[in-house]
């Protein structure tokens, strides 16, 4: 193991009077880290960095806390969200950084700024972690950077980060866990074990992926020093793991409810085209709730792992990537940890083998060449080694995302880049560290603008909320089902109904924390149950004929929900990670009227947002409400502009016939777009007129438009004198 | 050898495995994956499974796909048609990539946006204006008829390879 002679016997943290050094480096890292993820410093507190479900729910969970707190009425389960079943928090697994998060809102810090700091600290101490491990192996600040800036800028951190993940990015006590680790091999003790221990057991109530990572780097280092021959050392470091893990022995029961017994590969499920499929289509929101059986969403969960691991040509690529799962350590890192264990020589051969091993776990359980599946009949016949420990090794199955074990591949990348940086300066006295370093640390910053996705240059997701939702607060208090509900947070728009919550304060049954089996099935039994909440169900793609069976809509009122929301705008930022299918939130007809017709009128209609209430339970209801939507008409369009991500463009003077026939009513969705809107232009036996189409540049918005000509009539977007262009889709008539 | 030298050394070999090796790696991996059947393609070795109905449960024959690949290599719908009307080119765009769309392979497409037209270009020849009236003729026949993705390429081929003969355009 590297060491430098001139601090071989300091082998615990600089003692006081050093500390005025460490304090220039967290500066440093904050610095690093505000440049790293800029522009998010200069939106701190109105902007998030990631739209994910993942950055809403943590959002809403940090205010959930901070208000049960402060009231006094914390519990570890809550019926606020996934209303009525209810929700364990402790599903989260990962509440430690949160809470911390909580104690800024305590502090009287703004809910958005705070988690802002939380990612901001989260990095620099993620830096910072790692310049402790590089400084131990260089001896010196400089390997400290060197190493501080290797891990903390990866690609991984990165795109955890913008996927809202900020516990992930958190990251730094990973390589503590491994400067305490070379500590205690290098002078073995009870201090020494007792700070290692501590280091791995923190680890637990913050993350278990990276508890799970941080033992496995452990036992890579104890075989490390198995191999020298450094038994005592190797013993001194197993009891310090061993005690660690007792200390986390109570939390077991709490992962098991954050990640539910994982299910065996199958060698045949992995060949066949068909679970594949399905994947797709319960990702995408499109499987009836009948299909989400149990041994299904076991079948799910195994095809997740392999989905999950690094394909061949993300890792031969190496690129800053901002999507987490083509995510590696980065071009970067790898170049400066390969040239370090190039210069460190036999000192670095423990830090490689820990490298390669990491790595190979991160390809997961088959090699894949890319995210094209099923698996190849040749890769199921070879399986790689994270399938072995997966099947076989109890508790491996909980590191269920391989290709996060790329975080350990990191800490090893780090430490040989110091250790290179140590024997360079070693072996020439006239090195230009300082210099190398100053530029390395420049460079590796600088990534986001300029690297792969170059994805500084992304706009960030407003965290503003709806004003209507302030007038959603005061009304009298019950369940909110928004349209269209969904079983998978499949849009932008969707995944943030649940951060809504912090204004509105109503209980929600809603889909973003259904991403374990246990609640998604918990989700599935109650609404398949409910006639009527089984038809909002993914309202916006459903076609054809609604139904559902008065009793049930009595039931819901019972089981406490009191309000239905349909949205008439959906906002599109443009910093959309999350969205795959964006027509899922447009709900046309016949859905609104059949709500208007079991419903009644809104009792509250702004911003965007109206708000149908349920009737009282015991109020006189039909058996059953049905609307066959056999007079409604689904145009299709040459451009659907939410297919395409195109304008539908008209030339000037001329008009685009969208249809002729009998029609009551026209509806649509509607966004402008850079050229002046067409109107909408009705002609019929008693002449022609145009209506204004209102249509914003944000977001999408719902029209509807009656036609109160008899008769045949003709439907087109009419141009003036210039082209005119919107975008365009769910064009619907009502005949 | 010296620290320095194994860093310089190794350095050099990544830099050279970065520029050179890394781009033919994906390029052997891209053709190994185009050599094999699409996503939910069974056999190995170009058998097409008869019953893979692709992404948009078209059934397309190898040589169909082919010719479809090959029109989304060479159609620049991302790229500014020569000599197209700028007020034409959104809807063009629009309508290549639904039809490419259509017949399963937007995605390729989408990525090859700076291909230029050339002799393997089915569209060479042909004014922007009139690919547009054709893609759009198609695609609006398509709608009304029903017709299939595959009989649509079929079509499409058929119609180009019309006007660049000087044959009838319709």
């Amino acid at each position: 193991m590297c060491k430098n002679p001139s601090v071989s016997d300091r082998v615990l943290p600089p003692a006081r009077q050093q500390l005025l050094p460490w304090l220039g480096v967290c500066l440093g890292y904050l610095l690093c880290a505000s440049a790293f993820l800029w522009p998010l410093p200069a939106q701190f507190t109105t902007h998030i960095w990631g739209d994910r479900f993942d950055a809403w729910t943590t959002l809403w969970l940090m205010d959930h806390l901070h208000a049960h707190i402060v009231a006094g009425t914390l519990s570890a389960t809550t019926d606020s969200i996934l209303f009525p079943v209810g929700y364990n928090l402790w599903s989260f697994g990962h509440a430690a950084l949160q809470a911390l998060g909580v104690g800024l809102m305590l502090l009287g810090m703004p809910l958005v700024t705070a988690y802002n700091t939380l990612l901001l600290v989260g990095l620099a101490g993620s830096g910072l972690g790692a310049h402790v491990l590089g400084r131990t192996l260089h001896g010196g600040h400089r390997g400290g950077w060197l190493a501080g800036v290797v891990f903390m800028t990866s690609p991984y951190l990165y795109g955890e980060g913008a996927a809202g993940c900020i516990e992930l990015v958190a990251a730094g006590m990973i390589p503590w866990f491994a400067a305490t680790a070379v500590w205690l091999v290098r002078s073995p003790g009870w201090r020494s074990a007792l700070l290692c221990a501590a280091s791995l057991a923190i680890v637990g109530p913050f993350n278990w992926y990276y508890t799970l990572f941080t033992g496995m780097l452990g036992l890579g280092i104890v075989a490390w020093q198995l191999v020298v021959g450094r038994h005592r050392a190797a013993a001194w470091l197993l009891g310090a793991m061993a005690l660690a893990a007792a200390l986390d022995a109570p939390l077991v029961p709490l992962v098991r409810r954050e990640t539910p017994t994982r299910p065996p590969l199958d060698l045949a499920l992995m060949q066949e085209p068909e679970p594949w499929a399905e994947k797709v289509a319960f990702s995408d929101g499109l499987l009836p709730l009948s299909a989400l059986n149990e041994p299904f969403l076991e079948e799910q969960d195994a095809l997740q792992v392999v989905d999950n691991s690094t394909q061949l040509v993300s890792l031969l690529a190496a690129r800053f990537s901002l999507n987490p799962l083509d995510s590696t350590p980065g071009a970067f890192a790898y170049a400066v940890g390969l040239v370090g264990l190039a210069a460190a020589g036999r000192r670095g051969w423990g830090w490689g083998a820990i490298l390669l091993g990491a790595t190979v776990l991160t390809l997961g359980p088959f090699l894949r060449i890319d995210d094209t599946p099923p698996i190849s009949g040749t890769a199921a016949a070879w399986p790689l080694p994270y399938f072995w420990f997966y099947q076989y090794v109890p508790f491996f199955s909980k590191a269920y995302r391989p290709y996060r074990i790329g975080v350990v591949a990191l800490v090893a990348l780090a430490a040989l880049a110091a250790a290179g940086l140590a024997a360079l300066e070693a072996e020439r006295r006239r090195f230009p560290a300082r210099s190398l370093v100053a530029v390395l640390v420049l460079v590796a910053v600088s990534q986001p603008a300029w690297n792969g996705d170059a994805p500084m240059w992304r706009p960030l997701a407003d965290a503003a909320v709806s004003p209507a939702y302030t007038a959603l607060a005061a009304l009298p208090r019950g369940g909110v089902v928004e349209l269209p509900l969904q079983y998978q947070p499949l849009t932008v728009a969707n995944a943030r109904f649940q951060y809504a919550q912090i204004v509105h304060g109503q209980p929600l049954l809603n889909c973003n924390q259904l991403i374990r089996r246990t609640d998604l099935f918990a989700f599935v039994g109650y609404v398949e149950a409910n006639s009527f909440l089984g038809t909002l169900l993914d309202l916006g793609r459903k076609r054809g004929s609604l139904a559902f069976a008065g009793v049930d809509v009595a039931a819901a009122r019972r089981d406490g929900f009191r309000y239905v929301i349909q949205h008439t705008r959906v906002d599109t930022a443009d910093a959309h990670l999350a969205s795959r299918d964006i027509t899922a939130d447009f709900v046309g007809e016949p859905a609104v009227r059949l709500l208007e017709w079991a419903l009644g009128q809104p009792i509250l209609e702004e911003d965007g947002l109206r708000v149908f209430e349920l009737p009282e339970a015991d109020s006189p209801m039909p058996e059953r409400w049905v609307d066959t939507g056999a007079d409604v008409l689904d145009l299709v369009l040459p451009i659907d502009s939410a297919r395409l991500g195109l304008p539908l463009v008209v030339a000037g003077g001329e008009a685009f016939e969208l249809y002729e026939g009998s029609a009551s009513q026209v509806s649509f969705w509607v966004r402008a777009g850079e050229r002046p809107l067409p109107t909408l232009a009705v002609e019929s036996a008693a002449g022609r007129r145009e209506v204004r189409i209102d249509a914003r540049v944000d977001a999408w918005s719902w029209v509807r438009v009656p036609v109160v000509e008899s008769g045949n009539v003709t439907l087109s977007l009419a141009a003036g004198e210039g082209a005119a262009g919107l975008e365009l889709t769910r064009v619907q008539v009502v005949r | 050898m010296s620290a320095l030298q194994r860093a310089v050394g190794v350095l050099l070999l990544l830099v050279v495995w970065r520029a050179v090796a890394v781009p033919r790696l994906l390029e052997e991996l891209d053709g190994l994956r185009a050599k094999a059947p699409p996503a939910q393609a069974g056999p190995a070795g170009g058998q097409v499974d008869p019953n893979w109905t692709g992404p948009l449960g078209l059934l397309l024959t190898p040589e169909q796909r082919s010719r479809g690949a090959t029109l989304a290599r060479t159609l620049p719908p991302a790229s500014p048609v020569p000599g197209a009307d700028p007020e034409l080119e959104p809807e063009l765009l629009a309508l290549t990539r639904l039809l490419l769309d259509r017949i399963g392979v937007g995605a390729a497409a989408a990525t090859t946006p700076e291909a230029e037209a050339g002799e393997g270009d089915p569209w060479h020849g042909v004014e922007p204006r009139e690919r547009l009236r054709l893609l759009r003729a198609l695609v609006e026949d398509d709608a009304l008829g029903g017709a299939t993705e595959a009989a649509l390429l079929e079509r499409l081929l058929a119609h180009i390879e019309r006007v660049r003969g000087g044959g009838a355009t319709n």
